[in-house]
């Protein structure tokens, strides 16, 4: 008997013990590192493949550099790889001269020989540009570049020296040094590639990436951690965390608790319902970045009768979307009539509101040849975006708009990068998704999500093709003079809200939550997220 | 003792034919192209398909299909994941240890707390420690576990901000993975101090560990103290008692063996209430094991991992068993004597 007494009490004291090790020790590597819980896995590390948000915020400030930045006021244009550049007179020639001493990342999987130079920027823009390229066919499709039809628009890219390239342009462009500064435009190494090459394993290219960035990849564990060192020998010189891992967590009131028991420094994404618990919290702070981005409902316009624009727009009217506001968006959104914020200069106010009327959306649907009980389905992804904090709810509310007028909805749930291979082949009868933009002209809200070049890459999700929309915004980004260019993208949304190919929702604020020993976390509207300046006390 | 053996293992070899049918069938249920759900390679040449579509014997019946399959999960092949385009087995082998992990800790304390606390209830039979005991067990047992795992964590990190509430270690510590045990790969690794690393391993494994062993631990309470209380009630114990023998000597020398005996078949039992909860407990701490993998695919619609996991999980779960069943019959000459009857 008393042999088990004196277990229990061995039990209790041991159990006592770890207790008393409750206080965290201070350890330098806790203080030297910083932990961003993410929201979802990146589809892999190289933001040329894609549009997602996921894999731009995993890879574009992190690992890599771009030849120009944006900077921090965003209208103007900061040197970065290239420490200068000069545009002829008739902007079809533009020159760029590369900075001298950059390092590319050593990591167990890859030791450069030699520092930057104009062969890695002609690899990586002929990667994409060039289908006869060995690495063209390593990634399926390269998303920005081709619905903006950028190999169209240079006709070549030249050495001149070691550190001087030459782009010829076929015809002159404005926007062409903004494009060069998105997080779609990184710098590879051609070293690197060329060795995968040797090795006939190209398609690590992308998923083990080789930049000049802050922090060079480290390991990457599926529905868990992505893990960053810092890069000792960055130009800009070496970040002030040593460490930086991305945990994976893809629920939002997971994310909550463990930036609230201090395991997070870095949370993405707060939804809007959880803001008064972070708001009264003492130790934690709110970043919050402007309603850029848009909510929208998309239609499969190759599926009948979704084909039909007189049943897009019924089903347009059948949507009480104040319910979603309040519900969904918790009051952090605004309104959308268009795909542009109302804060854009092109936007169109001209536009006629959608208004809920599900009479008029049930009359409209029986005359369109809707019958009542007609069976539809609409897709979602498990995990909060920015401009939609929870787009399975939204679904829900939709599918019972719809039950009023007669439709039956199907809600299909998928995880995020599931979704994204999914939409690809068009399957699907309509979803809720949206676009965050990646620079601040106004057709990018409209080019990278509703073109026929969109269309053809899959990354257009109504699969929508209007040769007179592509035209008006062909117009525009030919056009010089400002008032054209708006008229024309003004017309350009009023023929969306005719064809109703997708239903806008909302244009959410969006927000990051961080502890305040955390400071210098880049969160900024047209770009992705950036560790490089942040900073640990 | 040979004819018991035979029989055991007749029903192991029927439940595994009956799972491998299952899980093969599996493959040509789940939406989409068997070719694809089998092999899980998603972009595939026409040369290759056709390959493929030859090697799963996919233009012959479904004999051969489920034969060629079998001799596929013989040698260890399992196809690829959907979504991470690595070989579902090794993950399975990266990912299987987390869980054991887990499930052992949790067993030890289920031992170490379920054992005295029935063997002290069932000798104090009726007396006010035994009601306590028992009374505190059944609230415990009747406690749903992610309830539990829930008021856990919110108790323990979200108010008193004592402990963590997912994963394994803190992210930035950066343990190699050697054997997949996590104290084993920290004492294997390179860090110099590494007492705060143990400090914050075992402050991640306390809340998990105490939320799986809870139901166990209740069910083995109770069935220690039944058994003590039926071998209390013997003669010989009477026999033993009225010889003058020490209550303390009577435990230690004949109840405690005794009661033990007829637990060994009811680890089995107790093995797959914990396997079944440790992927519950995995998923509220956001524990990398089996649980936690196998929600991912399904949330993923990743068919490869869902068929795989679900024939090595119940293939395990069954081989337990019958291996517990197997051992007790060792071990019990009541058993044996009643079989070599």
């Amino acid at each position: 008997m008393m042999n088990n007494l004196t277990k229990l009490w061995l039990i209790s004291s041991v159990l006592t013990m770890f207790c008393s090790g409750c206080e965290q020790i201070q350890d330098d590597r806790l203080k030297n590192g910083l932990i961003y819980c993410s929201e979802g896995n990146p589809e892999n590390f190289n933001p040329q493949t894609t549009t997602s948000r996921i894999t731009l915020d995993a890879s574009v400030h992190q690992i890599y550099d771009r030849l120009i930045e944006k900077s921090v006021s965003s209208d103007q244009l900061a040197p970065a790889l290239a420490e200068s550049w000069q545009v002829s007179d008739d902007g079809k020639t533009i020159d760029i001269f590369l900075r001298q001493g950059v390092k590319f990342h050593q990591t167990r999987y890859f030791i450069p020989s030699r520092e930057l130079n104009a062969d890695d920027v002609l690899f990586t823009f002929n990667r994409w540009r060039l289908n006869t390229h060995p690495f063209f066919a390593s990634a399926d499709s390269y998303p920005h570049m081709q619905s903006y039809q950028l190999e169209l628009l240079i006709d070549d890219i030249e050495k001149v020296s070691s550190h001087h390239v030459r782009f010829k342009l076929n015809q002159a462009n404005t926007d062409f040094l903004s494009q060069l500064a998105t997080d779609y435009m990184i710098i590879l190494s051609a070293e690197y590639a060329a060795k995968l090459d040797l090795q006939d394993a190209n398609n690590l290219l992308d998923n083990y990436p080789i930049g000049t960035g802050p922090f060079y990849f480290e390991d990457f564990v599926k529905d868990e951690y992505i893990r960053y060192k810092a890069h000792p020998d960055y130009w800009q010189g070496k970040a002030k965390i040593d460490h930086l891992v991305y945990d994976i967590t893809p629920q939002s009131s997971n994310r909550l608790a463990k930036l609230i028991t201090g395991e997070c420094d870095v949370v993405a994404h707060p939804v809007a319902s959880e803001m008064e618990v972070l708001q009264d919290r003492p130790g934690i702070t709110l970043q919050s970045k402007s309603a850029d981005n848009i909510a929208f409902w998309a239609f499969n316009t190759l599926k009948p009768p979704f084909n039909k624009s007189e049943v897009r727009r019924a089903l347009a009217k059948a949507l009480d979307r104040q319910t979603i506001y309040k519900t969904i968006y918790y009051g952090m959104a605004f309104p959308a009539n268009s795909l542009l914020p109302p804060s854009s200069w092109a936007y169109n106010s001209n536009i006629p509101a959608i208004n809920y009327n599900p009479e008029q959306a049930k009359r409209e649907l029986r005359a369109a040849g809707i019958a009542e009980g007609f069976k539809m389905q609409i897709w979602s992804a498990q995990i909060e975006r920015e401009y939609n904090p929870n787009s399975l709810k939204m679904a829900e509310l939709i599918k019972a708009n719809l039950a009023e007028v007669g439709i039956a909805v199907e809600i299909v749930e998928f995880e995020w990068s599931t979704l994204r291979k999914k939409l690809m082949d068009y399957a699907h009868d309509s979803v809720l998704i949206g676009w965050t933009p990646d620079m601040a002209t106004p057709d990018n809200y409209l080019i990278p999500t509703l073109s026929c070049a969109a269309a053809v890459i899959g990354s257009n999700r109504a699969a929508w093709c209007n040769p007179y929309f592509d035209n008006l915004l062909a117009n525009a980004a030919a056009a010089t003079d400002y008032s054209r260019r708006k008229d024309n993208l003004m017309q350009a949304q009023s023929l969306l809200s005719q064809e109703m190919p997708v239903v806008p929702i909302a244009h959410s604020l969006s927000f990051l939550a961080k502890q305040d020993n955390v400071v210098n976390v880049k969160f900024q509207p047209y770009s992705a997220i950036s560790f490089k300046h942040a900073e640990k006390f | 003792m040979f004819i018991y053996l035979v029989k055991r293992l007749n029903l192991l070899i029927t439940t595994l034919f009956l799972l491998s049918l299952l899980s093969f069938s599996l493959g040509h249920l789940f939406p989409g192209d068997p070719v694809i759900n089998f092999t899980g390679q998603q972009s595939l040449t026409y040369e290759e398909y056709a390959d493929i579509r030859q090697v799963l014997a996919l233009d012959d019946s479904y004999f051969m299909q489920y034969l060629a399959y079998l001799d596929r999960v013989f040698s260890g092949d399992f196809g690829l994941s959907f979504t991470s385009q690595s070989e579902v087995i090794r993950d399975f082998v990266r990912i299987f240890p987390a869980s054991a992990e887990l499930s052992f800790y949790a067993l030890v304390v289920t031992m170490l707390v379920g054992l005295p606390l029935g063997l002290w209830a069932g000798v104090k039979r009726n007396s006010l420690i035994d009601k306590i005991i028992f009374s505190a067990s059944a609230i415990a047992n009747s406690i749903p576990i992610f309830w539990l795992g829930l008021l856990f964590i919110l108790v323990f990190s979200l108010n008193l901000a004592w402990l963590p509430i997912s994963g394994r270690l803190n992210l930035l510590y950066d343990i190699p993975y050697i054997s997949g045990v996590l104290l084993i790969d920290i004492a294997l690794s390179d860090f110099d101090n590494k007492w705060p690393i143990y400090q914050d391993a075992l402050r991640h494994l306390i809340l998990p560990t105490v939320t799986l062993a809870t139901l166990p631990t209740t069910l083995l309470i109770g069935m220690m103290r039944t058994n003590v209380i039926s071998v209390m009630d013997s003669q010989y114990i009477k026999a033993a008692r009225t010889k003058g023998i020490s209550l303390y000597q009577i435990v230690r020398r004949h109840v405690l063996r005794n009661a033990l005996l007829p637990i060994i078949p009811q680890f089995g039992l107790l093995f797959n209430t914990l396997m079944t909860s440790t992927m519950i407990t995995e998923i509220i701490f956001s524990w990398p094991g089996i649980g936690h993998w196998l929600l991912e695919a399904i949330y993923q619609r990743d068919y490869p991992v869902i068929q795989a996991s679900l024939l090595l999980v119940s293939s395990f779960m069954i081989l337990i068993n019958v291996l517990a069943d197997i051992i007790h019959t060792l071990v019990n000459p009541l058993v044996r004597k009643e079989l070599n009857g």
